[in-house]
């Protein structure tokens, strides 16, 4: 009983928004103002605009727009609320929008952090440095090379940048490579760092003649982005809503990654997921 | 935007509600400094993103999460597989599971091992006939249900194979009392690898990072799994709106804030992902076959 009344105090201190502002979603194809979804719309964005309204409280807007660099300069200036961008468009308005959720295929990998490694000794500081040397992936798994190749490329050292790339039966023969002399970088995801680095014992420090010289992930190519100043409260609402879309409304789901093929869920991203020169620290 | 903030805010986070603590709960000991690091950096870090005094709910053991969360004193909590259906079998649709770790593959869920100490003459299960075996706990899903069950597919019945079960009361007692002889064999939860690379995580590789054991000491003589994770369970009766936000901040904790998210120990590359009841439906079923093998035939320890 005194259950019921604890969760019943709760609803009742939940006020219900009557005269609140909608919620304007950008969609890109045609220029136009924003307004309901006409009655003759997609069932599967109907179903979005449903789920938006159900869940945030609010009236939900369609707000066409020509373009991403238009959907970019209209979130930027306020006059949408979420749009999606990529990294062209991103580019236009990044001081005011941020990245908040992007597309993951069923069954693959998200964007795994990828790390670039060196040995102490090699003096090598930046992944500038190492333009002209030889590189070696820890394994020869799509997984293994995807990302990284991918990361690498989105930072500039693409195709071409090493002397050579060898794919490495595993992370400790790529490691041993490199510490051989036979690489000048281990270009690895995040995971098989980890797994490689981490000891058996408290004092086991088995990469402490290695160093990270560049980690970050690949760049996104598409991602839901909103303004910086949005309060992370609403923002995380926002994002717990789109992460679970999949399971609860499979329709409003296919409509809101209808540009993305085999699509599987949303996920959450780093602010910065679309910037195209993203600086990324070292550690 | 300034007008759709206030919406936003009035309809499902209102200034009185602002205020009123998000208790969660998470089961494990004090004297684990893993256990500890992660309770701080989910406490800490949901305070800071939820605005909301954040109150720890502390459970020595799978079953004090469970009758917290089944009882409502507490609004989230973590649960494993099997403690999620004992939950399921007690209140439904009153909680549900809503995000577990997704690997940096892609992939999801941790294995069980059968270990033994490296200077015994275990090889495989068959040698164990006869021997005494350690299960975690009644509520473990990799350390005493999914065991059970695949015992029962290779032909072992685990009521009368062994000369004696118990339950240590977590993996840190299982490893620790099998290292000091109170059983021969014991299953505990190992992850961070496969069967075919080898593991790095899960109570031994941890208990041997910590210097307790010596990872040498073991040898794991069958896997099982992968066995669906660990999941974030909310009560489903509070306000939709603040499931949605604890998804929505504890969804982004690996891209937010990555230092955090491995700080706390988990892997680097994984991330939460959405999920609901039916990620956990081979274990709600292994439960409910293994409650019906229990009812036929008593429960493991008793006179055994």
């Amino acid at each position: 009983m005194r259950e019921l009344a604890v969760i019943a105090s709760i609803f009742l201190l939940v006020p219900t928004a009557v005269h609140a502002d909608p919620f304007r979603l950008a969609s890109v194809g045609a220029n136009a103002a924003c307004r309901p979804l006409p009655a003759g719309a997609p069932p599967g964005l109907m179903s979005l605009h449903k789920l938006l309204s159900a869940r945030l409280g609010v009236q939900v807007l369609d707000c066409p727009l020509a373009d991403r660099r238009s959907a970019a300069a209209a979130l930027a200036s306020g006059s949408v609320d979420m749009a999606e961008l990529d990294p062209g468009s991103y580019a236009l308005a990044a001081d005011n929008v941020r990245a908040i959720l992007t597309v993951t295929p069923t069954g693959e990998p998200g964007r795994v952090p990828v790390v670039v490694a060196v040995t102490v000794a090699s003096g090598i500081t930046s992944l500038a440095d190492l333009k002209g040397r030889r590189a070696v992936f820890a394994g020869s798994a799509t997984y293994d090379f995807t990302g990284p190749r991918a990361a690498l490329s989105d930072q500039g050292a693409g195709t071409g940048f090493f002397s050579s790339e060898i794919k490495a039966e595993s992370a400790g023969s790529a490691a041993q490579l490199l510490r051989s002399r036979g690489a000048d970088a281990l270009l690895l995801n995040g995971d098989a760092w980890e797994r490689s680095c981490r000891g058996d014992t408290p004092t086991a420090k088995p990469c402490s003649d290695l160093k990270i010289v560049w980690r970050g992930r690949p760049r996104a190519k598409t991602a839901m982005a909103v303004r910086r100043d949005m309060p992370a409260q609403i923002r995380y609402r926002l994002v717990g809503i789109y992460v679970a879309m999949h399971l609860e409304s499979p329709e409003a789901f296919a409509a809101a990654s209808a540009l993305k093929p085999g699509a599987g869920s949303f996920d959450p991203t780093e602010a910065d997921a679309l910037s195209p020169a993203r600086a990324v620290p070292s550690k | 935007m300034g007008g759709l903030l206030a919406a936003l805010t009035a309809c499902g986070r209102a200034p009185e509600t602002a205020d009123r603590e998000l208790r969660f709960s998470i089961q494990g000991s004090n004297n684990d400094p893993a256990l500890v690091k992660r309770r701080d950096g989910y406490q800490s870090y949901l305070a800071k993103v939820t605005g909301r005094p954040v109150k720890l709910f502390e459970a020595s053991d799978y079953n004090g999460v469970i009758q917290a969360l089944a009882s409502g004193q507490v609004d989230v909590a973590t649960l494993a597989g099997a403690a999620y259906a004992n939950a399921d079998a007690q209140v439904g649709d009153k909680i549900a599971p809503i995000l577990t770790v997704r690997h940096a593959d892609g992939g999801t869920g941790y294995y069980s091992a059968l270990v033994v100490r490296a200077d015994s003459p275990y090889r495989k299960l068959q040698d164990l006939r006869g021997k005494s075996l350690g299960y975690v706990d009644f509520n473990s899903t990799s350390g005493y249900l999914v065991p059970r069950a695949k015992m029962r597919e290779a032909g072992v019945d685990p009521e009368s194979f062994f000369s004696k079960t118990s339950f240590a009361g977590g993996h840190t007692q299982s490893v620790m009392a099998l290292a000091n002889g109170q059983f021969d064999a014991t299953f505990v939860q190992v992850a961070g690898g496969d069967p075919e690379h080898g593991f790095t995580t899960g109570s031994i590789y941890t208990m041997a990072a910590r210097g307790l054991v010596n990872i040498k000491d073991f040898r794991i003589i069958w896997v099982l799994g992968p066995i669906p994770d660990t999941s974030i369970v909310v009560r489903t009766d509070r306000p939709q709106a603040d499931i949605d936000l604890l998804r929505g901040a504890m969804a982004s904790m690996a891209y937010d804030e990555p230092d955090i998210w491995t700080g706390i120990g988990q892997p680097e590359g994984s991330s939460f992902m959405a999920i609901d009841r039916n990620y956990y439906s081979e274990i709600i079923r292994l439960r409910n076959a293994d409650a019906a093998e229990r009812r036929k035939g008593g429960r493991p320890g008793e006179g055994k």
